[in-house]
């Protein structure tokens, strides 16, 4: 959002066009950031089936495909593929309360891969994608986490480190 | 499905039904399957598919010149050609033809073109014969239907029901096996093609320096299409056409595989007009239809890369919606992701512009479109244009939900009244929370939001 | 082709250019991807293209044609005597161009019946047809048939089994070679046509089901001898 449409939103206003411009330039996805740090990676846990959920903007917009796998490989998680991975949630914002059955049909879809890869913890970096996809799980009532991608990470107890 | 339903109501429908999305599932899933091998063919498909969205979006800006130069190699060779402004013209124009011929069978090759302009229609409602030649259209046409995807105009049937529409046809009812429904269908079209005065086609790419028209099919219909009958009609959209070979070579090289991962069609056609002296075979004339139809309306505006299409389907093959709710639920004769962007383009009267709307914009369709036709910006800016013809009351909705969040201090009181409200289970909003119940559990509002939590000393 | 040009022409080419050319020259929405060079330089395929011969016999294959590679006059009869005894062939039509008459004696020796027919009503019920190939490109494993000299535009469409003799001279690496030669006029004809192995509709439940209206079985004949 900030990176691909506040330059169209803002390129009328020449008033804020460095306000923007800094904002954008320095604001990026956690996993950008994790990604980047040069940390040693933790040894894998033996542990619950992981799907990780790639987000459509995340991916296809923002192009961020390795940081999210790199950031859940270097903290001990080795996610499952699934038949459906890649395809769209069905949230869109108004989209999934305008088209409701719509929605809750593309986010089945999704769901009945994870299903089917035995997946037990769905995590991901879009609270969007994961709050469609968790509340259509509890309205079908399967046996599925839902994890953003930070929370999983501050779970894996990795060593504290010094406040700057 | 009624194309007085709503939107809603359509995809709704096309979401209950079960059989319909396994069907589609199982078709785009085939037709993408070889894909990454056919594009592995290339060295570089990203320079491929830079070069063919060049020389698309370079046709458009050359357009007048190719078209007339078109005409002329044409109009040389001893063709006609015929400029239809709109689609009734190209309509009327064709039944000039048949007249003058004192024909009345006709066979067609498929053409999307022609439902457009409501070709056979218009020729049956005049007392014509008209056969599609096209298996699937055939099928669809038997049974009175639209096509229901661009590749595969029969996906939504099974072999089944397809029988039952073919036993309709036949002396006998046929066997319920696929090679018993196919013979029969060669056999009855062979026919058809037999008998044809006139053969009409559609044109996937015109070449300007030649004259000539080049149709790709996978069953070789075009080509009995187009040499059977004495007189050869290709109907073309005025902006699917190339300067020479070269670009040609281009963008044939990018169809097939976007469309179902080939290599090359099973048949190109490439057709250079009527048969010459000496030929043994081939029509006596050929007639080419330039329609504009609407699309000089979309040249020269924000939408005009949808111009630059060059229909291989791979938008609808890749799209969840598609996917989910099928061709017909569009209402139109273009389907899927770029159906939704020209439908209310080409006809903003006919009360599909809110297709637009029936998309999560996930940009799917644009990362597989060979020529790089950005249709989730597309759609994005085609709502813009319908929002501002929203009702009153959906706008001050919007005016008082964008002064409420302007100011920091109103957005956050809005969060902890969420907040409250919320942790007694309900947001207080009756519409959007019946619609987000439809499937789907309510969604739990924290009693403290992020910003408080980090503000909260000892965190 | 005696209609004089102006008889031919119909509809309001002016009006209609003017228009176009009015909307074509405005700036619009462009998202570009980045390129470089002459977009019509061409694509690069991935492929090993040096051995033409061997390219198209895999390509043809892998598209569901059968090809016979004939390197001398004992080879060449091995392929008339095992295409006579593996299809069944029963009224067989030739072209009128010479390798195919050859060939169509030699087919004659070995037992089917050949006749020359051009009426499409009686050559639909024909189950085989020997034409030559313009061309063929290496590729896709495609054959090119031009519907000039001796050529012609039904007799590849219409039978049920078709059997193509190509000269392997005849290969060209690339669907871009023979675009630029028929453009360029190097086959006469009106019409070319660009195969690639048998008809082929994916119309009913996406099952595929082979001649539906051109042929089921396509058989290639390549003929190397020197």
């Amino acid at each position: 959002m900030i990176r691909d449409y506040w330059p169209q939103l803002f390129a009328d206003d020449d008033t804020r066009s460095s306000t923007v411009a800094a904002a954008i330039d320095r604001s990026m996805e956690l996993t950008e950031f994790l990604a980047a740090q040069a940390e040693e990676p933790i040894e894998a846990t033996d542990g619950d089936e992981i799907v990780y959920h790639p987000s459509c903007h995340m991916t296809r917009l923002l192009g961020l495909v390795a940081e999210p796998l790199a950031t859940l490989e270097r903290f001990g998680y080795a996610p499952t593929a699934h038949a459906a991975t890649g395809r769209c949630c069905g949230f869109g914002g108004l989209f999934a309360i305008k088209f409701p059955e719509l929605s809750v049909a593309m986010a089945d879809d999704v769901l009945d891969g994870m299903i089917d890869a035995e997946a037990t913890t769905v995590t991901g970096c879009d609270l969007s994608c994961l709050l469609q996809l968790s509340s259509r799980a509890k309205f079908r009532a399967l046996d599925l986490r839902f994890v953003h991608i930070a929370r999983l990470v501050a779970e894996t107890g990795a060593p504290e480190r010094e406040a700057p | 499905m009624s194309p007085n339903q709503s939107l809603r109501a359509r995809t709704a429908a096309g979401a209950a039904d079960a059989g319909l999305r396994s069907n589609l599932r199982n078709a785009v899933a085939q037709l993408e399957a070889r894909k990454p091998e056919a594009y592995s063919e290339l060295s570089d498909v990203e320079a491929a598919r830079a070069a063919a969205q060049r020389i698309r979006l370079d046709t458009l800006r050359r357009l007048p010149g190719l078209l007339g130069t078109m005409a002329d190699n044409v109009l040389d060779a001893g063709g006609y050609v015929h400029w239809a402004d709109t689609g009734s013209s190209a309509a009327n124009y064709v039944q000039s033809v048949l007249q003058r011929r004192d024909a009345t069978r006709i066979v067609k090759s498929k053409s999307m073109l022609s439902e457009e302009i409501h070709l056979n229609t218009h020729l049956e409602e005049a007392g014509y014969d008209v056969t599609e030649t096209d298996l699937g259209e055939w099928i669809v046409q038997l049974a009175g239907q639209t096509p229901s995807h661009i590749l595969a105009p029969a996906v939504h049937l099974n072999r089944q029901e397809i029988a039952e529409i073919f036993d309709a046809a036949a002396p006998e009812p046929l066997d319920r096996d696929i090679s018993a429904l196919t013979s029969f269908a060669r056999s009855r079209l062979r026919e058809a093609f037999l008998q044809a005065d006139v053969g009409i086609t559609g044109v996937n790419f015109a070449v300007a320096d030649s004259g000539a028209v080049v149709i790709v099919t996978n069953e070789g219909n075009a080509g009995l299409t187009t040499a059977l009958p004495k007189v050869h009609i290709a109907l073309m959209g005025m902006e699917r056409i190339v300067e020479s070979w070269r670009e040609l070579d281009v963008l044939m090289a990018m169809l097939p595989r976007a469309a179902t991962g080939q290599s090359i069609s099973t048949y190109v056609d490439w057709i250079g007009g009527a048969r010459r002296d000496q030929e043994q075979d081939g029509p006596e004339e050929f007639h080419l239809v330039i329609i504009d139809n609407g699309r000089s309306e979309i040249l020269g505006s924000e939408y005009d890369q949808v111009l630059t299409c060059i229909r291989c389907g791979a938008c609808s093959n890749v799209c969840p919606v598609y996917s989910t709710i099928g061709g017909h639920a569009y209402g139109s004769v273009y389907t899927g992701p770029i159906g939704a962007v020209l439908t209310p383009l080409l006809t903003p009267d006919a009360g599909l512009n809110d297709l637009a709307f029936a998309s999560s914009l996930c940009g799917a369709c644009w990362q597989t479109c060979p020529v790089g036709i950005p249709l989730h910006d597309l759609l994005l800016a085609l709502r813009s244009r319908e929002s501002e013809q929203a009702g009153s009351a959906e706008k001050a909705a919007w005016n008082l939900w964008s002064r409420t969040w302007s100011k920091p201090s109103r957005y956050r009181r809005s969060l902890s009244t969420a907040s409250r409200l919320g942790s007694a289970a309900r947001l207080p909003l009756p519409g959007p929370t019946k619609r987000w119940g439809t499937g789907r559990a309510p969604l739990p509002i924290a009693a403290e939001s992020l910003r408080k939590l980090w503000k909260r000393p000892g965190s | 082709m005696s209609v004089p040009t102006s008889d031919r022409e119909s509809g309001n080419r002016q009006g209609f250019l003017a228009r176009v050319a009015e909307r074509s020259n405005l700036p619009t929405s462009e998202h570009l991807i980045a390129a470089t060079g002459d977009p019509a330089d061409g694509v690069e395929y991935a492929q090993d293209l040096s051995d033409p011969v061997a390219a198209f016999t895999a390509g043809a294959e892998g598209h569901g044609t059968k090809v016979y590679l004939v390197r001398n006059d004992a080879d060449h009869l091995a392929a008339v005597l095992d295409i006579a005894s593996t299809f069944d062939i029963e009224e067989l039509s030739i072209s009128d161009e010479p390798a195919s008459g050859e060939f169509g004696s030699l087919l004659e020796q070995a037992g089917a019946r050949v006749r020359r027919i051009s009426d499409p009503r009686r050559l639909t019920q024909h189950d085989t047809v020997v034409t030559a190939a313009a061309a063929g490109i290496a590729l896709t494993g495609s054959i090119a048939l031009a519907s000039g000299a001796l050529g012609s535009r039904l007799l590849t469409t219409l039978p049920k089994r078709h059997i193509a003799l190509l000269a392997a001279t005849a290969i060209v690496p690339t669907p871009r070679e023979v675009y630029q030669g028929f453009a360029e006029g190097r086959w006469p004809g009106s019409a070319l046509v660009i195969a690639t192995g048998p008809s082929r509709s994916g119309d009913i439940e996406m099952e595929i089901t082979l001649g539906v209206h051109g042929p089921g079985e396509v058989i290639v004949v390549v003929d190397a001898r020197p």
